[in-house]
């Protein structure tokens, strides 16, 4: 399988967003806390909505969330 | 609560291999008794179906779950797995029909049967591992 290049910040802003859980982060974008636990682990890489919505519960820009090298 | 599919979908792999084995069991006995094929195939069909149910039943009530999870990965591991399984009945009917043209036995209605009907079991068979294989190692 192919490596993923893409990068993400969920853990840190999650600890920075009161120490929020993967469930409570998966409850606020509809979606399984195993979702949340794979996307954090680089082992998938969410739709484009899925990203927007992940970087506007931060209150961040995409780019700050996700990076592609 | 949602129920987690990853988990569902190893417990209906255990029981689609029970039933394969059970089905292998009757197709061979069939050979030495009078068993027909019409009552091999709802006798599996059937007790698959229930056992199927049973299995939902049983997931939702013991987990206090109100339905399944599916959510972005869910449907594109889904989708994988269909593709899959949808190749492997594309291969077997391929290589059957190989076969049909090569060896006038498997004309025999009793063995189409069977290889058609083994073939919709290996096609699940493929589907479940390949959805247990992309929640392992992410996709």
């Amino acid at each position: 399988m192919k490596k993923s290049v893409l990068k993400n910040n969920i853990r840190k802003l999650r600890f920075n967003s009161d120490e929020m859980t993967q469930q409570d982060l998966a409850n606020k974008l509809g979606v399984s806390r195993q979702t949340i636990n794979a996307i954090e682990a680089g082992k998938y890489s969410p739709t484009l909505e899925l990203a927007f919505r992940l970087a506007e519960v931060f209150n961040e820009k995409l780019e700050d969330v996700f990076q592609y090298n | 609560m949602k129920l987690n599919k990853e988990k569902y979908i190893k417990y209906e792999l255990g029981l689609t291999l029970i039933f394969f084995i059970y089905y292998i069991f009757l197709t061979v006995e069939s050979f030495i008794s009078t068993q027909n094929v019409i009552s091999i195939y709802f006798n599996v069909v059937i007790g698959y179906t229930i056992a199927v149910i049973l299995l939902v039943v049983f997931l939702l009530l013991f987990t206090k779950s109100n339905g399944f999870e599916n959510d972005e990965r869910d449907s594109l591991i889904e989708a994988k797995a269909y593709r899959n399984a949808f190749l492997s009945i594309i291969t077997i009917v391929n290589l059957l029909l190989i076969l049909l043209l090569f060896n006038e036995a498997f004309f025999e209605p009793f063995i189409l049967f069977n290889i058609l009907f083994g073939t919709l079991f290996i096609a699940h068979i493929v589907q479940s591992i390949t959805q247990i294989f992309y929640y392992k190692k992410g996709i």
